[in-house]
């Protein structure tokens, strides 16, 4: 008879007899499972927790399948029984899948559902892990509020533990309010005070915590769902993606078979294809049921045959509404070209030709060569948005100050803003003041921080707020002045006001479209993953027919800015066959810092050079 | 007294292989078993006669000669507090064997250091490693033996971080591989009955094999995400290779190059079906004849050769009447073997079946 127990944190497989040793038992065991060998005291033995579920299935299927008994004890008799649930589950959710399960009226929810979220919270209740893979504005937040209503009423489920982006904390907080009629309460697991949100679980009903965090707290939230009935949440789950080795897919692996259920939330899970999908999918399904052994799984994907069978497979899984879905009003778009101001267009001028001059002198290293297409075309960029940024460092690009070589260009820079001031500035804050005495409240959009510290000083009669990121985050690390608590006030303010933010910080979780309906982008990047989060923050779900988005978008003529704007439109493109997609496969590369992607970063520095020898020869014509 | 180290699992694997033979431990402290390790240190086997010199093996012959150049022991040995030759045994044979021929009380001594009583087992290895696979060292010492003292700096305690930090070229990762290509060899083995004869490997040189077992099976199969119970199979198709070769040498000679092949073979569906589908007929794979495992690789090879030209119909039709034209059609085989005519009534299917693809009457 075979022992199986888990004992001081090993799992270990023993027996009496010298079988068990057997060369066979010893590959499968030593080999394939990659068990240590204990001769002395007849067993087998193996460490990483996070996969004793994987062995135990593994040994109970090759110990049946060889007809050899065996005996579990208490812990691996539990864990047993989870897979044996989860296959039970995985079954039942297949079965489901072509009934017609319908969502009942709720006394205790309150917001009224579009019928699209209908469909999604339905397809939750059929599956029971669910993923919903809809765009951005969509409502994933209110559709697992509603799953989470319905499990509650069940019995299921007594608490949500959502895992997610600093930025994603507010709005489940004030979804929350907006779907039950109050808040929830709830526990944000950061800092040195999470350890007593944990004590005291039994206080709070919604628990927000950082990928981070959970992959710290790993053992603390596996006993949290050990106590409670959890339904568990991975908030933009596409930061999980990490095919092998990431901390935080790991640690949320190990979590899963925990909770009793599991629901993935991102508008882009698969960037880079299919096998992002993985570590998503087997959160849900422990078992592996959906996309099979990870290494196997990868073989697959590497082989395009075998793309269609993923395709299929995968599709019932998981809910998506699509951007046409949402049928969101037409936003109006109104691009303004501008001259640049004549000292502006020097300083432009003398780095476009410095940029030209310089281009057959690109570092050969790889990492070299990177930063200095960076560091070009920061350059241009600022000097298109305030040629004062040139003198300073740009905490959002890590590029240092255009160095003082002693040039009169220096010279130029340094003692520019006693010249003149950008057009552009003039012109946002013209508009900004227009649109404000109109009585409505305006988004104005920046990628540099001076910029907001200039416009702040500039528009300092007007009632204003901020964000971007040296701002303290939340209450947690500033009661008196932090991000979320300067959009709580925008958006309640009674008053036509402003918000000045950053995209880098601003772009991703919030929703701003009831307090707002037009945003001026003074400068933009390349990065279009962000430009877009920008415009889905006064452009999403639960609009009006009859409310109409402004963008207004300042463009410095024959500059970068000209260049920007055809990239994100190409790219923009590109992202909205993604948006659009049954499957979404691509990037909204909301996710590294600036510039981040290599070949995109090559395109775009080809698109500034070819730019600017254009417009130099205009200039010269 | 000093004696043998001889509990020390890697401590020269033809004693180990001795004592399978003879089915016992040897007894350090025995003057009998003390004079076959000698004659096992220094000599080409225990038959020698100890007087002939010229009977000693490379290394004793080395080593004997070295002290009688220089006179005296050119490193010290070390022992433990209670008398076993830790490091420097063969030293301590060269010896006592030249004690015996010059009894002047000149070679009546050995120079060691005696370590502490209370030395721990992981400084005991640490000082053993660091003698035996210094940069200078290593390449004197076989491939299995590197294993188990790795093997050893395991059971001592050490991690694989630690073993690796003292041996020269090794780091944590090469660690992680030798380990599991000798718990590879372990079940190797057992699969033949021979527990723990290392010699068996180091003599037929067989460690390369299992380094592409490793890497073409094992490691393959972790990649490739196969199911674990798999890889055993496709383990005991190897060793069944493994074993004849070591069987019957003389009829069979799988080198390493041939096991990296069966490992390809055993990955791709059609050729792994050539090398074993006939094995299924077998209740004991092992009864499985010499003959049937080198016809059946010589298939299996043609399958993955054919395979690698199948965009060349051309040269694979040439090199079947090639074949075909190499049958001795007067031999009696011919003539008398059934099997002869099942495969050419399967042949004329095929070549209809293609005759009518590529419209030919």
């Amino acid at each position: 008879m075979v022992k199986l127990e888990i004992k001081n944190g090993d799992l270990i497989v023993g027996g009496d007899s010298q079988e068990i040793f057997n060369w066979q038992n010893r590959a499968f065991f030593n080999i394939s499972l990659e068990f240590e060998v204990d001769a002395e005291n007849h067993r087998y033995f193996f460490t990483e927790k996070n996969k004793f579920q994987d062995s135990i299935r593994e040994i109970v299927s090759y110990l049946k399948e060889n007809e050899v008994e065996f005996t579990p004890d208490e812990q691996v008799a539990q864990l047993i029984s989870n897979i044996k649930q989860q296959e039970a589950e995985f079954s039942q959710a297949k079965e489901n899948l072509n009934t017609i399960i319908s969502l009942q009226k709720s006394t205790s929810f309150q917001r009224e559902l579009k019928p699209y979220q209908v469909k999604g919270v339905e397809h939750f209740l059929k599956i029971k892990h669910g993923a919903n893979f809809s765009v951005p504005g969509s409502g994933k937040t209110t559709m697992v509020y509603a799953y989470y209503d319905e499990l509650k009423r069940q019995g299921i489920a007594e608490k949500i533990f959502v895992v997610g982006p600093f930025s994603s904390f507010s709005p489940w907080e004030e979804e929350s309010e907006k779907c039950f009629g109050q808040k929830l309460s709830s526990a944000r697991l950061v800092g040195a005070r999470r350890q007593s949100y944990n004590l005291q679980s039994s206080q709070y009903e919604l628990f927000l915590c950082h990928y981070q965090t959970a992959a710290n707290d790993k053992d603390e939230i596996i006993e949290l769902c050990k106590r409670h009935k959890i339904l568990f949440v991975i908030d933009e789950s596409h930061y999980i993606k990490r095919f092998a080795g990431g901390v935080w897919s790991e640690a949320l692996l190990t979590i899963a078979p925990n909770a009793k259920r599991r629901v993935i939330l991102s508008g882009t899970p698969m960037p880079n294809g299919y096998m992002d999908l993985w570590s998503q999918m087997t959160f849900l399904w422990p078992s592996k049921q959906v996309l099979g052994e990870r290494n196997a799984y990868r073989n697959r994907c590497d082989d395009v045959a075998q793309q269609e069978e993923i395709k299929k497979e995968i599709r019932p899984f998981f809910y998506r509404v699509k951007k046409s879905d949402l049928q969101l009003p037409k936003p109006k778009t109104n691009k303004t070209y501008y001259d640049l101001k004549p000292i502006q267009a020097q300083i432009y001028h003398a780095l476009s030709i410095r940029l030209i001059t310089e281009l057959k002198l690109q570092p050969d290293d790889r990492q070299k060569l990177k930063q200095w297409r960076k560091a070009k075309m920061v350059r241009l960029l600022q000097a298109a948005s305030n040629p004062t940024l040139l003198n300073r460092y740009s905490q959002e690009f890590e590029i240092p100050p255009l160095s003082a070589d002693g040039t009169s260009l220096i010279e130029l820079i340094e003692k520019y803003p006693k010249f003149e001031m950008p057009t552009k500035f003039e012109v946002a804050i013209d508009l900004t003041k227009k649109l404000m005495s109109e009585g409505k409240k305006v988004l104005l959009w920046t990628t540099f921080i001076h910029n907001i510290d200039m416009l702040r000083e500039r528009l300092k009669d007007l009632k204003y707020f901020t964000i971007h990121g040296a701002i303290p985050r939340d209450d947690n690390e500033n009661e008196i002045f932090n991000r979320e608590k300067e959009i709580r006030e925008f958006k309640t303010s009674k008053e036509a006001c402003l918000l000045i933010a950053n995209p880098a910080a601003c772009a991703e979780s919030i929703s701003l479209h009831k307090a707002c309906h037009d945003a001026i982008y003074l400068d933009r990047t390349f990065n279009c993953g962000q430009f877009i989060q920008s415009l889905d923050r006064i452009h999403r779900i639960g609009l009006e027919q009859n409310e109409i988005v402004n963008y207004h978008i300042l463009l410095a003529k024959n500059t970068i800015d000209e260049t920007i704007d055809d990239r994100l439109d190409t790219k923009h493109e590109t992202m909205i066959r993604v948006l659009e997609d049954e499957i979404p496969i691509g990037e909204l590369d909301i996710e590294g810092p600036e510039l981040e992607n290599e070949d995109e970063e090559a395109a775009d520095f080809d698109a500034t050079v070819k730019d600017t020898q254009k417009f130099l020869k205009t200039k010269k014509d | 007294m000093l004696l043998f180290n001889h509990d020390n699992g890697r401590f020269n694997i033809e004693i180990q292989e001795y004592e399978f033979k003879l089915g016992r431990k040897l007894d350090p402290a025995s003057k009998e078993d003390e004079a076959i390790i000698r004659k096992l240190l220094l000599f080409q086997s225990v038959s020698s006669d100890e007087n002939e010199l010229g009977d000693l093996n490379n290394e004793g012959k080395k080593l004997y000669e070295d002290l009688l150049l220089v006179g005296e022991q050119r490193e010290v040995a070390h022992i433990t507090s209670d008398g076993i030759v830790v490091n420097g045994n063969r030293r301590m044979a060269a010896l006592q064997l030249l004690n015996k021929k010059q009894p002047t009380g000149k070679w009546k001594e050995l120079w060691a250091v005696r370590l502490p009583e209370d030395i721990s087992e992981k400084d005991l290895w640490k000082i053993e490693a660091g003698l035996q696979l210094s940069k200078q060292k290593v390449a004197d010492y076989g491939p299995v033996h590197n294993l188990l003292m790795i093997a050893e700096g395991k059971k001592a305690g050490l991690s694989p971080s630690e073993i690796a930090a003292s041996m020269y070229g090794w780091n944590e990762k090469k660690v992680l591989e030798d380990l599991e290509r000798l718990n590879l060899i372990d079940i190797f083995l057992q699969f033949i009955h021979q527990v723990g004869n290392y010699g068996l490997i180091d003599k037929r040189g067989l460690s390369e094999h299992f380094q592409d077992i490793q890497k073409g099976l094992v490691q393959k199969s972790k990649e490739l995400g196969l199911p674990k119970k798999v890889l055993m199979q496709k383990l005991e198709t190897v060793f069944l290779f493994l074993k004849a070769t070591i069987d019957k040498p003389d009829k069979l000679k799988i080198t390493h190059y041939d096991v990296r092949d069966i490992c390809k073979i055993l990955q791709d569906d059609k050729a792994s079906y050539a090398l074993t589908d006939s094995f299924k007929e077998q209740k004991d794979l092992k009864n499985i004849t010499v003959e049937k495992l080198s016809e059946n690789l010589d298939t299996a090879n043609d399958v993955m050769k054919n395979k690698k030209d199948k965009e060349k119909p051309g040269k694979l039709i040439e090199r079947a009447i090639t074949a075909l034209n190499g049958i001795d059609r007067r031999g009696k085989h011919y003539k008398s073997d059934e099997d002869v005519k099942k495969k050419l009534k399967a042949l004329d299917t095929l070549v209809k079946e293609m005759k009518t693809e590529l419209g030919i009457r």
